[in-house]
């Protein structure tokens, strides 16, 4: 790879090359069984030139023939931005982290015997479930190397589980899914990676009416990504940069209730992008985005940092707030693992303290509504009825509406005393607030 | 290229063995308020191979062509450990024999578009969003060319090269009126064409600035029980979302208890009701001269007279239903197997203009356009763009957040009305399913009326 570098540095003022290789071993399980497994081995890079202070950028998977992308990145630096970014030249310390177990990957037959006893585990209590599953295991080998120095490697094996569950029943259909990053297959637990699940199917037995009006919800871990998600873009630096973000001008002022802490964490273990450096070579850290309320940094790539005058956050990366990695999307600033504060209660005396509400675990349409302004309006696909304290059965066919930005301001009941991953990317506590609009059919 | 992947077929000790080689090329420009964001080309190859032993599937991907004989044994060991010990034999049904070629014929090809006429058009249309009002804030334009070269071959003798071009551009304007309101507005052009098709497009830049400084004026809407005119892009992106993926028969076989709702010849809406996915409209993004299994294209009548006539296949599904292969097994990339997919989705014409059905609504809706859908088995949810309230017969004014959802069927029972305007979206991005995102389709219908359809909001 060197050798793209080489060229490219001969040919422009500067020069960052993004190499990524990929191999992961997908298994997946339809209702019926095992149904293929997948042998997947890809290579690909990113070169991104700066010459005569503008920006060129291409990617290839063609690596027979170096000379290709470099032409490519040059003829884009012709017209490209004028930016200014300082490549890093230090290399970050590579940590031997948890995820970081080298070259040894489970063999397909251990991922279908640990296929096997999940869809076991799952249908010993949900014997009419139809059961989807994946497991796939990726062994990703990251490099990026740049013209000022830097020349960073890291190898990451992970082992990723989906699960979906369906339960049909004359004319309801009720489907729940789940996934996991684990780091090792020989210890994993099948009970905790089927608890939720479990919990889903067994709270969502039975079919009950929904209230209308202005409610209290609890959403679970898994639902505050409803609520959170528009928060996660008007974090982003470059939304600021843009005039996107309401929260341009808040830095230092209280924007939400003082028990809220919202953090990006890409050192943190256990998630999905886990490394010591973002996709442009800068190490990883943990950002405070929001302290007791107060608005404290917005998460910064290199480019908008130079924009912004100030550092990158470790926030450079390619692709967006799901997903794993890629070679192909240019660095842009994204949560790495944004992580919300824990708070003093449990579950269920979140729930015990609501007479008539709503608890959402899932919603459809992440993302729709005006996400910019803090809009959300999602069906939801599960969620509970609260009545006096306690869950009371499954509700359908109801829209929850809010703005996140009112809501965590100034509807805040309480946060949970547990965590959880989320898509192996986010990580939250249950978050009761009230003042959702409720609309039930 | 022909022979060495015909050796290495021959060589395969699967029962059935598929290769693809793509070779793709892509251009993006993309301008975000006054920035040039992306500016990047793309230049990919590699291919798949798939293979099927004792009725069990293995695939393996690979970048270096080199290494096609080693990933054909590879695919051929997992489909053997598949076979061993999953229970659900895979068949697949019998088609034509196939070899041919399809090249693209484009107007102006756009690979022979210098890049700098490529990045002024963009700088135009953002310089014009910007330019349209003080309140526009920010801005998003996004041009995007591909051209793939698919080859096929299996080991049934069937030897395919296709060109497949799509070009692609949004035009989003932002909009903010100073004190934390933020609006969009946007419009979009997609076409498997050439590069004519993104020129002159300046009223729609404005259009898009326009409606987004607009947006800042309307009310939220009303949640509640509405009846609602979707406009032919939102009903178009309705019946390819909410109904075309229950017609994926892969989605069927996985799904029992829905395999019965959709039996062929069960009554889904008023006899007016005509659906149609055709592989190939001149022009079209969906189009799929041959899908990624080798089969030829063709015209799907999906709902006749208001009854389910058809469902789309793969050769898997065709085979395990007991059905003729539709020519609908697609897959996004070379990283992937094809599955049952969309090509170009669409109601046909009814009878009623929009005037006329706009006319018989006291109170309701106009949603226009779409930002996007999500559907969950039978329930759906969609955020149209924008819409009007409708009072006594009449269009009054611009609405935001205007989020539908409901159940499938119920809400293809209440449709009362169908417009004699069919248009058809290409739009930008795609369509994504089972892991494989941003496969072109095409969505169209007319103007289409639906009673009680339920809206989120306030």
């Amino acid at each position: 790879m060197n050798d793209i570098l080489k060229r490219a540095a001969a040919r422009a003022d500067r020069a960052e090359l993004y190499h990524l290789q990929q191999r992961s071993l997908p298994v997946t399980f339809d209702a019926q069984g095992l149904s293929v497994i997948k042998a997947r081995r890809t290579e690909g890079v990113a070169l991104r030139t700066i010459d005569r202070g503008r920006l060129g950028y291409a990617t290839t998977t063609d690596l027979q023939h170096p000379e290709a992308v470099v032409d490519a990145a040059l003829a884009t630096a012709i017209f490209g931005e004028v930016v200014d970014l300082d490549m890093p030249a230090q290399s970050p310390r590579v940590d031997g982290g948890r995820l970081s177990t080298g070259t040894a990957t489970p063999s397909p037959e251990r991922l279908i015997e640990l296929g096997m006893a999940i869809r076991e585990r799952i249908a010993e209590d949900n014997e009419s479930a139809e059961l989807g599953l994946e497991i796939q295991s990726t062994q990703d080998c990251v490099r990026v190397a740049n013209t000022a120095g830097l020349a960073f490697e890291e190898t990451q094996s992970f082992v990723e589980i989906s699960i979906e569950a369906t339960l049909a029943q004359d004319d309801d259909i009720y489907t729940v899914s789940d996934s996991h990053v684990i780091s090792d297959v020989d210890t994993a637990s099948v009970d905790d990676i089927t608890q939720r699940i479990r919990w889903l199917l067994a709270a969502g037995r039975d079919v009950v009416s929904a209230p209308s009006g202005t409610l209290p919800v609890v959403f679970t871990p898994h639902g505050a990504l409803a609520v959170l998600l528009p928060v996660a873009s008007g974090l982003s630096g470059k939304s600021v940069l843009l005039g996107t973000s309401p929260l341009g001008d808040k830095l230092g002022q209280p924007i939400f209730d003082e028990r809220v802490c919202l953090t990006d964490d890409g050192s943190c273990e256990g998630g999905k992008r886990w490394g010591s450096a973002d996709d442009e070579g800068v190490a990883s850290c943990r950002t405070g985005l929001v302290s007791e309320g107060v608005l404290s940094s917005f998460y910064y790539d290199l480019r908008t940092a130079k924009q912004a005058e100030t550092q990158s956050t470790g926030n450079g990366i390619k692709g967006g707030f799901f997903g794993g990695r890629d070679f192909r999307p240019a660095p842009q600033p994204n949560l790495s693992h944004l992580i919300l504060g824990e708070g003093g209660r449990c579950f269920d005396e979140l729930i015990s303290t609501i007479s008539s509400g709503l608890v959402v675990d899932t919603v459809m349409g992440l993302g729709q509504g005006n996400v910019m302004a803090g809009d959300f309006s999602n069906n939801v696909s599960a969620a509970f009825l609260i009545q006096d304290g306690k869950m009371a059965g499954r509700v359908k066919n109801v829209m929850i509406a809010g703005n996140s930005y009112q809501l965590l301001k100034d509807h805040l009941i309480g946060l949970s005393d547990r965590s959880q991953w989320i898509y192996g990317r986010f990580r939250f506590p249950a978050l009761a607030l009230d003042g959702l609009h409720v609309a039930s059919k | 290229m022909k022979s060495t992947i015909q050796q290495a077929i021959a060589a395969s000790p699967a029962d059935y063995t598929e290769i693809r080689i793509e070779r793709r090329w892509l251009t993006h420009v993309g301008y975000q308020r006054d920035k040039l964001e992306n500016l990047e080309v793309r230049i990919e190859s590699g291919g798949v191979v798939r293979c099927l032993k004792n009725g069990g599937w293995g695939i393996s991907v690979f970048n270096d062509l080199s290494s096609l004989s080693k990933c054909i044994a590879e695919a051929s060991r997992l489909a053997q450990i598949v076979s061993e010990r999953g229970d659900d034999g895979v068949r697949l049904a019998a088609v034509p024999r196939v070899e041919d070629e399809f090249r693209a014929h484009l107007e102006h090809d756009f690979r022979h578009i210098p890049l700098q006429e490529k990045v002024a058009l963009a700088e135009n249309y953002n310089r014009m969003i910007l330019g349209a009002s003080d309140k526009i804030v920010s801005s998003m334009v996004q041009y995007v060319d591909r051209f793939i070269e698919k080859t096929f071959a299996n080991s049934e003798g069937t030897f395919l090269v296709q060109e497949l071009p799509d070009i692609t551009l949004l035009l989003g304007a932002v909009a903010g009126d100073g004190k934390g309101d933020i609006q969009l507005g946007s419009e979009s052009v997609g076409q498997a064409g050439g590069f004519e098709w993104v020129k002159g497009r300046g009223d729609q830049a404005r259009a898009a600035a326009d409606r987004a400084v607009a947006m800042l004026e309307a009310a939220p809407v009303q949640g509640g029980q509405h009846t609602v005119i979707l406009d032919p892009h939102l009903a178009g992106v309705f019946i390819h979302e909410a109904f075309g993926h229950f017609c994926e028969a892969d989605f069927l076989y996985k799904n029992p208890r829905l395999a019965d709702v959709m039996s062929l010849g069960n009554a889904f809406g008023l006899p007016e009701l005509q659906v149609f996915d055709e592989g190939f409209v001149p022009g079209h993004r969906g189009n799929v001269p041959f899908d990624d299994e080798g089969v030829r294209r063709t015209k799907t009548q999906l709902i006749k007279d208001g009854r389910l006539n058809s469902l789309l296949h793969s050769r898997e599904t065709a085979a395990r239903m007991g059905a003729e292969p539709t020519g609908n097994a697609r897959a996004t990339t070379n990283e992937f197997e094809p599955i049952v997919r969309m090509t170009n989705t669409y109601i046909e014409n009814g009878s009623t203009s929009v005037e006329d059905m706009i006319k018989g609504v006291d109170r309701g809706i106009y949603a226009i356009g779409a930002y996007g859908g999500q559907t969950e088995f039978e329930l759906f949810s969609f955020s149209a763009e924008y819409g009007y309230e409708i009072i006594d017969g009449e269009v009054g004014g611009l609405v935001r957040n205007v989020v539908l959802s409901g159940n499938l069927f119920e809400t293809l029972r209440s449709i009362d009305a169908i417009g004699n305007d069919r248009d058809l979206y290409g739009g930008v991005g795609g369509c994504g399913k089972g892991g494989q995102s941003s496969l072109p389709c095409t969505v169209g219908s007319p103007h289409i009326r639906i009673r009680n359809v339920t809206i989120g909001g306030e």
